[in-house]
């Protein structure tokens, strides 16, 4: 046989698949807007990066069943399902899925991570009217009023008043900030510096690290300088470090201070807790300077914990600090979607806020603010403590409720 | 008269001086035969000619001009073209290509001209015929259509040549043109030099190997061995040089 | 009722994401399908014109609408973004003029890039100069996703919609016009480039450098033509992937999308032919969105459905190396007709 003829075939092949495919999925796409719902209705789910997806998954795989469980026993002719895409950590590839996802007939779409990611794709939720509900973007240039874009996350402005709450608690008088000059930390920088110089805690010295640094030796060097100038003029225990970086820079940079033994008498503030590679890099001299970690704490109660018990039962590990919202995510989404009455973004855009407001998940209170990101966060609190000899974890020490503005310390 | 002069050209490659002080001086109009045994550095005095190489030490001088290291191209816009001893042809491009290509001045290789089709039109149907007529004096435009890497080694050798014809040429440098050709065509290719040499004034500077062919058709002969001039003058006076016999010669002939 | 806007949302995003492609495979195909230039950064043009449309033309617009000068594009950028749409929506000329201008200037800069390049296409030999141009484009994408002012870092900025003037409804068929005829046309100015006596020259200049040389071609020029051009190209598909995506995002110009792909869609399509280029892009994307369609029905693989695109990909490509190492539309020959 001609094998020209083979491959044209092949190549024809191709096309028409890609073509006739493409046309054919308009018409096929099981999901058409139905006046009324039933049948099993697709929760668009786009991850950023491919190890970080799974660990959201397991929160919204969970929270998948429970909402058909729950929608078996009730007697609703309505069943969720989760279709997932990967943008392997590119923002180019999260819109091409999020628009071949919207093609299928998706109008709601989780998961969407990286605030990068959300702001390459805004367009084609606002165009397209299609709800992204971010378990992960906390960027606070995304707050936006009236688009369809919606955030879980504790955005990073919300996290100033828990730092302001434990400094003034601890009777802090000056703070040294140090941050990843990216959007991120700076944002956040600037954020917490506002609330402590408001609050009349002197910031005397603010440094922006490049993100990509690997040896802060310098850096460290600067700090130690204007820490102990501080030191002079407010006393030990006076001045705080309060680092906004992500866990890598954290741990590299705490890899250096550790060889500074001047500056083991500070008190930190980091911006996550539960930052492991710490843990790996540095935990005895995290341990010393008694690192304080800030999260967006789950509820204590027994929903939370049958959760926990789950996760770790089934994946060997406790549940990523991000699956809380990535649980809600799902839930909030299949309660729109009902709520709307329709599957359609538009409807389900208008009543989300609203059932937001009225849901209270493993990330707490969802209610939303005007720009449709998180409103109030309660934090945990938590510090690298040795829980036995040269055994480093981190611990539970209180919890800052940002609703009422109070702070709560765990009795040990 | 002298059209190319080398004065002292030294070459080296690491600590290995391949031409070791080389003055050579070509005569305007005529067919000019280096010879010389495999390694004593033709090729490389080629390359340096042409600018292919840049010598170390030494001057080319091209009518009178300083011609020393200038890029091939420029060169050839002076009218100095050559070929290679293992042929290099655009190996994907047919030969009708191969040829087209080579001609200078082309309207359409300005990227601005290129995209007006009728700019540079008339000028491609002139080359074409220029081509197809070469093509057909040495009987191949059976081939044209052919991709160069189709060709025997004899047709390469042949493109080769053709190429230069593509562009006016005032002194052509061939490297072992005629080399495992075919004798009938290798004579035809020589006797097109040498009516090429009478009748249009081309300078041809030409490596060979067979002495047979080449001395029919010489003006001069120079030999070199190990990177210098052994001699230099009309065929008979080298082939009667007692060092060169015994160097270049008896090898010859050891090896027949 | 269909809604005529629906039925082209569709359309507009498969097209107009396979038009950004294309530019980019052409410009590729310019380098190393016809000239033999092997570039691995091809994203460093990508990012100069992406860099231009995030930098000027919204710029301009606060300067013609007077926004007010305390407010900055990328400290307050979702409050810029919503003033000037406002102004754009209601102004067709000013949005295509401003548009017009960016993917000239975009070009304009891509081509000085290309130049630059190009010298060090001179000089490096073919792997060398691979990597090489790889490393120059990482190094302009860390400088985007960490510099801020440029183009709002690794979170990127939102753009304003220079084609909102075609109404909310037809939003998506303005993209459409804008980014395809941009394409086209360039599509076809390359086509004709290609088959012009130039054309022939880029392809001896691949075949054998060194024998163009000794054929009178200054190889050096062509070579730092090809950059300039390619690179301005590069450039434009810069500027139509961020108007497309109404954002800069720097770090999204990485060299999986925006090398890796486009060198596999020239592979597979066949290098050293704009046909092939445009076959093997267009197949490439079909594939990969059929793929995304079809994954919700593969659940029965014994591995996530995620996964299969990269599986299925690899031995498309293992088939074309092995079995048509050409692609499936090779180069043919340019035969002179007549007796
Ligand atoms: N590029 C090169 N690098 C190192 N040595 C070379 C190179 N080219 C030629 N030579 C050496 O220079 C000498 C002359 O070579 P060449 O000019 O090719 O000889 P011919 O053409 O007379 O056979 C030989 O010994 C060869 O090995
Ligand atoms: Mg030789």
């Amino acid at each position: 046989m001609n094998t020209n003829m083979l491959y044209g075939g092949f190549l024809i092949l191709i096309l028409v698949a890609g073509i006739g495919g493409f046309f054919a999925g308009q018409y096929f796409a099981p999901v058409e807007t139905v006046p009324t719902l039933e049948g099993t209705i697709p929760i668009g789910v786009i991850y950023a990066e491919p190890v970080e997806g799974e660990l959201y998954a397991q929160g919204e795989k969970y929270a998948l069943d429970e909402v058909n469980a729950w929608l078996e026993d009730a007697g609703i002719p309505v069943q969720f399902e989760r279709w997932v895409e990967q943008a392997e950590t590119s923002a180019t590839k999260c819109v091409e899925r999020a628009e071949a996802l919207i093609e299928r007939g998706v109008q709601i779409i989780v998961g969407m991570e990286w605030s990068s990611h959300v702001k390459a794709t805004k367009s084609v939720f606002d165009n397209q009217k299609v709800v992204c509900l971010s378990s992960g973007s906390q960027s606070a240039d995304m707050a936006i009023a009236d688009d369809y874009i919606f955030r879980l996350p504790a955005p990073v402005p919300l996290y100033s008043p828990s730092h302001l709450a434990v400094a003034q608690d601890m009777g802090i008088e000056a703070a040294i900030m140090i941050y990843t000059d990216e959007p991120f930390g700076a944002s956040g920088a600037e954020g917490i510096t506002e609330a402590y110089e408001d609050a009349g805690i002197v910031v005397p010295y603010s440094l922006g690290v490049a993100p990509d640094t690997t040896d802060f030796t310098p850096e460290v060097g600067a700090i130690e300088v204007a820490y102990l100038d501080a030191v002079d003029t407010y006393g030990v225990g006076k001045v705080i470090l309060d680092i906004i970086a992500p866990d890598t820079i954290l741990s590299d940079m705490f890899a250096v201070i550790t060889t500074y033994p001047e500056l083991h008498t500070a008190p930190t503030f980091v911006f996550d807790a539960y930052a492991t590679a710490l843990l790996d890099k540095a935990a005895e001299t995290a341990a010393t300077m008694n690192v304080t970690g800030f999260w967006l704490k789950p509820p204590d109660d027994d929903r939370t914990q049958a959760y926990y018990d789950y996760i770790v039962a089934t994946y060997g590990d406790e549940p990523y600090a991000f699956s809380y919202t990535a649980y809600d995510s799902i839930w909030i989404a299949a309660l729109s979607v009902l709520a709307a009455g329709e599957y359609d973004g538009e409807k389900i855009k208008a009543v989300l806020p609203e059932v937001t407001s009225h849901y209270y998940g493993l990330s707490g209170w969802t209610k939303l603010n005007d720009a449709g990101d998180r409103a109030f966060a309660i934090f945990g609190i938590s510090q690298v403590i040795e829980t036995s000899p040269g055994d480093y974890e981190w611990e539970d020490i209180g919890i800052y409720d940002a609703s009422t503005d109070t702070l709560t310390w765990t009795p040990p | 008269m002298e059209i190319l002069e080398t004065i002292d050209i030294v070459k080296k490659f690491g600590e290995f001086r391949a031409l070791n002080g080389v003055t050579l001086g070509v005569e305007k109009g005529k067919v000019t035969v280096l010879i010389g045994p495999n390694g004593s550095g033709k090729t490389t005095l080629i390359n340096c000619l042409t600018g292919v190489y840049r010598p170390d030490e030494g001057t080319v001088r091209y009518k009178g001009d300083d011609i020393t290291g200038k890029a091939p191209h420029k060169l050839r816009k002076i009218g100095i073209a050559r070929t290679f001893q293992i042929p290099a042809p655009f190996k994907k491009l047919t030969v009708f290509e191969n040829l087209m290509v080579s001609a200078g001045n082309q309207l359409g290789e300005d990227i601005l001209k290129a995209l007006a089709r009728r700019i540079w039109l008339p000028q491609e149907e002139e080359l074409t015929e220029k081509s197809l007529a070469l093509l057909k004096s040495f009987d191949v435009e059976g081939k044209r259509n052919n991709l160069a890497y189709e060709l025997s080694g004899g047709q390469l050798k042949l493109l080769e040549l053709l190429r230069l014809l593509m562009e006016d040429v005032e002194l052509c440098v061939l490297d072992e043109p005629v080399g495992s050709i075919h004798p009938v065509l290798a004579n035809k290719i020589f006797s097109t030099v040498k009516a090429m040499s009478e009748k249009e004034g081309i300078t041809f500077l030409i490596v060979e190997h067979r002495l047979d062919i080449a001395m029919r058709y010489a003006d001069n002969v120079c030999a070199l061995v190990e990177g210098k001039i052994l001699c230099h003058g009309s065929p008979k006076s080298v082939l009667e040089n007692e060092e060169l016999q015994r160097t270049y010669l008896s090898l010859k002939n050891v090896r027949k | 009722m269909v809604n005529i806007a629906d039925i082209l949302i569709p359309i507009s995003t498969f097209v107009t994401f396979f038009a950004v492609y294309l530019l980019v495979s052409l410009a590729l195909n310019l380098q190393q399908g016809y000239t033999g230039i092997p570039n691995l950064g091809l994203f460093l043009s990508i990012i100069v014109g992406a860099v231009v449309t995030a930098v000027l033309p919204s710029r301009l617009a606060m300067v013609i609408y007077s926004v007010p000068p305390e407010l900055n594009f990328i400290e307050d950028n979702a409050q810029v973004v919503a003033l000037l749409n406002v102004h754009l929506a209601s102004d067709p000329f000013t949005s295509i003029g401003l548009l017009l201008l960016t993917i000239v200037v975009a070009a304009g800069a891509g081509m000085v890039t290309g130049y630059l390049t190009s010298f060090f296409v001179r000089r490096l030999d073919e792997t060398y100069l691979a990597v090489f141009l790889l490393a120059l484009a990482e190094a302009a994408r860390t400088i985007g996703t960490y510099y801020r002012p440029l183009a709002g870092g690794n979170f990127g900025i939102s753009m304003p919609n220079f084609v909102g003037w075609f109404g909310a409804d037809y939003y998506y068929l303005g993209l459409f016009i804008l980014i395809s005829s941009v394409s086209v046309l360039i599509f076809f100015l390359t086509e004709r480039l290609c088959h012009s006596p130039f054309g022939r020259l880029l392809r001896s200049i691949r075949e054998d450098e060194l024998t163009a040389k000794t054929v009178g071609k200054d190889t050096n020029r062509v070579k730092m033509i090809v950059m300039a051009l390619s690179s301005g190209i590069l450039a434009v598909a810069g500027v139509l992937n961020t108007t497309r995506q109404a954002a800069a995002v720097i770090p999204t110009y990485d060299r999986i999308d925006f090398t890796f792909w486009p060198w596999l869609m020239v592979i597979v399509g066949g290098s050293g032919n704009n046909l092939g280029t445009l076959v093997g892009t267009i197949s490439l994307i079909s594939l990969r969105r059929v793929l995304i369609y079809m994954k919700p029905s593969l659940s029965f693989l014994p591995f996530s459905p995620i996964w299969f695109e990269h599986i299925l990909l690899g031995i498309i490509l293992l088939l074309v190396m092995f079995r048509r190492p050409e692609g499936l539309i090779p180069e043919k020959p340019r035969k002179l007709q007549g007796p």
